[in-house]
């Protein structure tokens, strides 16, 4: 017990002294004299024990330093050496524990026995389950082929799920990453330059100084590790001009909010594209060593004056002609931030582009305040039998000539997964594998999702929790949460170079399993156990790390082993070494020769999207910094944040129907899809616009705290796809507004 | 030389993640309905209507003249050398009669402990050498901790460095631990300090009881020693006249 | 022995009257000084900052003085208790009978006494006429009765800001904390209530009746006294041929 220093004795022949010269006026209440100075007991830390892992609450993946005591995890702090997040933990990261700790969360092997998606279930064993997924899929086999099989990912560590489709001989593994979110940027960035930001956002953004964020609402749809540069950046002096249609808490931060016109964002690209070219602001030097095709750009964009742009966008030419000026006057410290999740258009990929071409003309490549290049952490796969040869394409069309050429196989399609699965084109899928992930709340079409699922002839869903989608499985496996296994090694690398380890906290609380320890069981079931040799995950990575010379001990002594970060490689061109572009001409090709060889070349020129009529308003959802997508709208610790999303109005649009803060409205969209929600009247979004958060509006009733609660985006948002990428276009959805 | 903790919030590096909130709430075990920190975000709009957003990381000020310490009864809330102004949960009784006293409502009854819960600025980890929980987190390093009393340390730096001010008004004046730089924009009203209130109860003790209390007490004393004088005198009086009886 | 020759000195209390007198005198003088050490708000304080401070820091912490309070409380509390119960009928019943001043018709009829009686001790109303008293004149009714309800409001109002918290949830219903609040502020008044008339009861005792102090150590006190103070005592007394 530590008690607060004082000395009795002297204390109290004071106190006494002091009494005896009080004492004349003893007993008259006084609120002048003197605060009671008396001893006190102060709490002490109860101790725990620390073990290290990485999040899984998003997809950014912090290192975490986990305490426990009396073999439960109590407290999850960030891993301070973590290049991620670098210690800290945001309110997704601290709530974890409620994940592990969920009372709805699925406790044991299910058996669907109601109609598919009633949600009537029984508890079988885990032999049981694992013989009857194994039945189920050598049915699917048998009867269709191993490509009838589809197996979609987004749950805590999918590595397994994969490896295991594969071994199956199935080519259709996808995960929403790539279709419903980031692929666009991504392959815009890749045709132009060869590079891309990669997952954990390369860039130097403590040191940028001009930042122009295209819907990047950064410390909303936040990781740590970028926010917290970024923040850093903008306290350094940083300027940041924010365009979106909406006032975020990003926007509150920025030195300029452009209340841009919704899906306009391209046609704002090209005039700035415009305006560098015209006036020569780009960096001279870099483009002349390190870019083709910079006349025929000129070309290009030569119609996509400010101008013009003005009338689609809403953004005053003047201002485009300034903005490109500041940029370029601080170049290369600048950048144009991609947004993250870029599925918005018809046209993503001439976004995507633009911004790459943006980029590249104020020569940000490798340079300090620009886009560096990371480094990784070399750790060898096991030695595995060679998959079997798939002999279908993937349903998903995913890189397949004639279909998506540019989309990424490795990532797949995912709308297009489901769009063959309901409509079982282009050959039969009746088999699927779920682990983790939730098609009702990350896709954007009901009725495709439903159908896809009624197809089938056996689904088994993997998971931590209740899901409007594993409601539909046959068997249901319910996995151990991230703060209860091992997983498989966590490389990557920013400015370092990290591998990282995921321990258990503490045992199992249910009777779950790891994705390893359940991967293996079906693959041993079905003669794919070659496919997986080891034991256990803690095997598999003691052999991996065996590989790289490095010992599971070692790692878990701070979680991570780290190559530290290396400025000539990070930012080559500030140390006198050299940039590269491994595209098919070895430079960035503002005319990209992959998009010339498939005739896509007018990627790049814009494509007007819908407007709304007079009464509509375009419909637009995203990130709250305490919620992650649809996943956590169910946690306790969260939902106290908020438990309903709301439906953002302007305060004359809001007038015209009578709509006050807090009236419950309906929205309607063009196909007469409707949501009710209640309605917050603010200055912080445009007139034609509305907005609500994402992943509400859930209608699984074994999630206790969600269920009912707010309204469903993605009952709303649009399920149109890029024209050339094929990844999904959720942001032309038209709504009307009307008191409920 | 005794440390002297401050808390400084800066806002403009708020998020509104509510890290600090979360981490608190696994830090103590808060129970849900309850917390030792928020973050409030304010909606403010400029005249011509272009909106502005601020964002204030809040908890227990830790007064320098705390009016639940005050207000306590029993002396469960005190406040310590260094700053900290805690609650002792071995004496609170969890009457709740500093929750109305606190100008910043960061006091509240537990319901598991039946105590009254506010934040400690994580003194049991402060006094293992650790930061405070929402400080460790703390995504866009907004919160800093430290012993201003240190001329070294990095909150008497970032004081010396920016411009801070206090949560007080002219009705509620007091000093307190912590600080916020605002970038030079005015506290919106949202956030400004409530004046001190009181129970019926703590009202009626110290407006009436105490006084009549002490009025009448006094009085009897002040009549009987009178008395006693009066006395004295008649008895001296006596002996020097020799006749009247002392006893009636 | 002689109807005629009156002893001087009666036995009027019996030993376990006086021990209780004085035990309970004993609980007060402790229950006072630790109570008064407990408060230690600014705005509740009932005795200056030096006395909580001093006796917290002696004993090592308020806990320790609270403890000691409600021990010495709940033995004062068991005592008075058991002495009703084994002196309920010899003792009890006639004080209370003796003593109660209640309802508003007595207490009217009390009040001349105790105004004469205090306004005799400064020279005045030499004059004013008093009806005779019994064993417990006027002022004394009044004081005891005031104690005798004061005291049962602290005993209630104290076991409840003792036991309430360990025992009720406060948050479970507002209502709890409201009672406590309540108890805190009736327990302070009614103590300050009965420290009042205690100023008065000791003057009396130490300076004005030091005969009556005598009796409250040796049980015995002399006809004069009652004969003087209290007439229609005397006359019952001779009624019973005890005098």
């Amino acid at each position: 017990m530590k008690k607060t220093p004082f000395e009795p004795a002297r204390r109290a022949f004071l106190g006494g002294a002091a009494g005896v010269a009080t004492l004349g006026i003893a007993g008259v209440p006084s609120t002048a004299l003197a605060r009671i100075d008396a001893p006190h007991a102060a709490e002490t830390l109860k101790p725990t024990s620390e073990v290290f892992g990485f999040c899984d609450m998003c997809y950014w993946r912090c290192g975490l330093k986990i305490r426990v005591r009396d073999g439960r995890a109590v407290k999850i702090d960030g891993n301070p050496e973590h290049p991620n997040n670098y210690g800290v933990v945001c309110a997704k990261g601290n709530a974890g524990l409620m994940a592990a700790y969920d009372p709805d969360r699925l406790k044991f092997p299910m058996l669907r026995v109601g109609a598919r998606g009633e949600g009537k279930w029984a508890r079988i064993t885990w032999d049981e389950a694992l013989d009857r997924v194994a039945d189920g899929l050598n049915k699917i086999k048998q009867n269709y082929g191993a490509e009838a099989l589809a197996m979609i990912g987004h749950g805590t560590w999918e590595k397994p799920y994969h490896r295991l489709a594969h071994a199956f001989g199935t080519p259709n593994t996808t995960s929403p990453v790539f279709g419903l979110c980031c692929g666009p940027r991504g392959i815009g960035s890749m045709v132009v330059t060869g590079r891309e930001i990669s997952g954990n956002e390369t860039v130097d953004l403590q040191n940028c100084k001009y930042v122009l964020m295209l819907g990047r609402n950064i410390v909303e749809s936040l990781h740590n590790g970028e926010a917290k540069a970024w923040v850093e950046g903008v306290s350094r002096g940083a300027k940041v001009v924010y365009a979106d249609p909406r006032f975020t808490i990003t926007a509150s931060k920025a030195h300029e909010w452009l209340p841009i016109r919704p899906l306009t964002d391209h046609a704002f690209l090209l005039a700035l594209i415009h305006v560098v070219i015209e006036e020569g602001l780009y960096d001279r030097e870099f483009v002349r060593e390190y870019t083709t095709g910079l006349e025929e750009l000129r070309a290009q964009v030569a119609r996509y004056t400010p101008e013009w742009a003005e009338g689609e966008t809403e953004i005053p030419a003047a201002t485009v002609r300034r903005i490109a000026r500041e940029m370029a006057e601080r170049a290369p410290a600048v950048l144009v931030y991609s947004p993250r999740r870029l599925t918005r258009t018809t046209n993503d990929l001439g976004t995507g582009m633009a911004i790459a071409t943006l980029n590249s003309l104020f020569g940000v490549w490798d340079r300090n305040g620009g886009i560096f290049a990371p480094q990784g952490f070399p750790v060898p796969e096991p030695d595995l039998p060679a998959y079997p040869h798939a002999h279908a394409p993937r349903a998903d069309g995913a890189g397949v000539p004639g279909q998506w050429p540019l989309a990424h196989p490795g990532f797949g399609l995912t709308n297009q997964m489901w769009k063959a699965m309901a409509e079982q084109k282009p050959y039969p899928i009746k088999g699927l594998i779920t682990a983790g992930g939730n098609g009702f709340a990350n896709s954007t079409d009901y009725d495709t999702i439903r159908r896809a699922l009624n197809n089938l002839d056996f689904y088994v869903a993997a998971d931590i929790a209740p899901t409007e989608m594993n409601a539909y499985a046959d068997i249901l496996l319910p996995e151990a949460s991230y703060l209860e296994r091992y997983d498989d090694l966590q490389t990557g690398g920013a400015r370092e170079g990290y591998v990282a380890i995921r321990m258990p906290a503490m045992a199992p609380l249910h009777d779950t399993r790891d994705a390893w320890s359940i991967c293996k069981g079906i693959a041993d079931r079905t003669g794919l156990g070659d496919y997986f040799p080891h034991d256990s995950v803690a095997d598999l990575i003691d052999d991996r790390l065996k590989k790289a010379g490095l010992s599971r001990a070692e790692l878990e002594q701070k979680g991570i082993v780290k190559i530290p970060a290396d400025p000539a490689k990070n930012f080559a061109r500030e140390h006198g070494g050299r940039s590269v572009f491994p595209t098919p001409s070895g430079k960035i090709e503002f005319i990209p020769s992959s998009l010339r060889q498939l005739g896509m070349l007018d990627a790049l020129d814009y494509e007007p999207q819908v407007r709304p009529d007079a009464g509509e308003f375009h419909f637009t959802f995203g990130r709250i910094g305490f919620h992650t997508h649809a996943r956590t709208q169910n946690n306790p610790w969260l939902a106290e944040f908020m438990v309903e999303n709301v439906l953002w109005i302007h305060p004359d649009a809001a007038a015209e129907r009578g709509i006050e803060d807090g009236t419950r409205v309906r929205v309607t969209d063009r196909k007469g899809r409707r949501e009710e929600l209640a309605a917050k009247v603010t200055h912080r979004i445009r007139r034609d616009t509305v907005f609500m958060v994402h992943g509400f509006g859930h209608f699984d009733p074994r999630m206790t705290t969600a269920n009912g609660r707010g309204a469903a985006d993605s009952n709303l948002a649009t399920a149109d796809q890029d024209r050339r990428l094929g990844t999904v276009s959720m942001g032309r959805g038209l709504v009307r507004v009307e008191k409920a | 030389m005794t440390k002297r903790y401050v808390m400084l919030a800066d806002i403009t590096r708020c998020i509104n993640c509510k890290a600090c909130v979360v981490a608190c709430r696994a830090e103590w075990e808060t129970p849900l309905g309850h917390s030792r920190d928020w973050v409030k975000e304010v909606e403010l709009s400029t005249a011509d209507g272009f909106p502005v957003v601020q964002l204030f990381p809040g908890r227990c000020q830790h007064c320098d003249d705390a009016p639940c310490v005050e207000a306590c009864p029993s002396g469960a809330a005190w406040k310590r050398e260094d700053g900290i102004v805690l609650v002792d949960d071995a004496l609170c009784s969890g009457c709740e009669l500093c929750v109305p006293a606190c100008p910043y409502q960061a006091r509240w009854l537990n319901p598991q402990t039946n105590t009254i819960g506010k934040c400690t600025f994580c003194q049991p980890r402060v006094d293992e050498g650790l930061q405070p929980a929402c400080v460790q987190t703390c995504v866009g390093g907004a919160l800093r901790f430290g012993d201003v009393n240190d001329p070294h340390s990095e909150v008497s730096r970032l004081l010396g460095e920016k411009s801070w001010v206090q949560l007080t008004t002219a009705e509620v004046p007091g000093g307190t631990s912590h600080y916020y730089h605002t970038g030079g924009a005015p506290l919106p009203n949202e956030v400004l300090p409530r004046p001190v209130g009181q129970h019926v109860q703590a009202a009626l003790l110290g407006n009436v009881v105490n006084p009549v209390a002490g009025i009448g007490i006094g009085g009897m004393v002040a009549a009987f020693l009178g008395a006693g004088v009066k006395k004295i005198i008649d008895r001296r009086n006596a002996l020097a006249g020799g006749k009247e009886n002392t006893h009636e | 022995m002689s109807e005629q020759r009156e002893p001087r000195m009666i036995l009027v209390r019996d030993l376990w009257t006086i021990r209780l007198h004085w035990f309970n005198a004993l609980g007060w003088a402790l229950l006072v000084a630790s109570g008064l050490a407990i408060i230690s708000g600014d705005s509740l304080r009932l005795a200056p900052a030096f006395w909580p401070t001093f006796v917290q820091n002696l004993v090592g912490g308020n806990a320790a003085v609270i403890s000691a309070h409600a021990m010495v409380g709940l033995v004062w509390l068991l005592g008075i208790a058991l002495f009703v119960i084994y002196r309920w009928r010899s003792v009890v019943v006639p004080f209370l009978r003796g003593v109660l001043s209640i309802t508003p018709r007595a207490i009217i009829a009390d009040l001349p006494f105790t105004v004469v009686t205090l306004a005799r001790l400064f020279g005045l109303m030499k004059r004013a006429h008093v009806a005779p008293q019994g064993r417990y004149n006027g002022a004394q009714r009044l004081l005891g009765t005031m104690i005798i309800v004061a005291s049962l409001l602290i005993a209630v109002t104290g076991l409840y800001l003792y036991f309430a918290p360990k025992l009720l949830s406060f948050a479970a219903a507002p209502v709890f904390g409201a009672l406590f609040r309540t108890a805190l502020l009736v327990h302070a008044a009614a103590v300050f209530l009965v420290l009042f008339g205690l100023v008065a009861h000791i003057y009396f005792a130490v300076v004005e009746e030091r005969e009556a102090l005598e009796a409250m150590k040796t049980g015995y006190i002399s006809v004069d006294f009652i004969h003087h103070h209290s007439p229609l005592w005397y006359e019952q007394l001779k009624r019973e041929g005890k005098v």
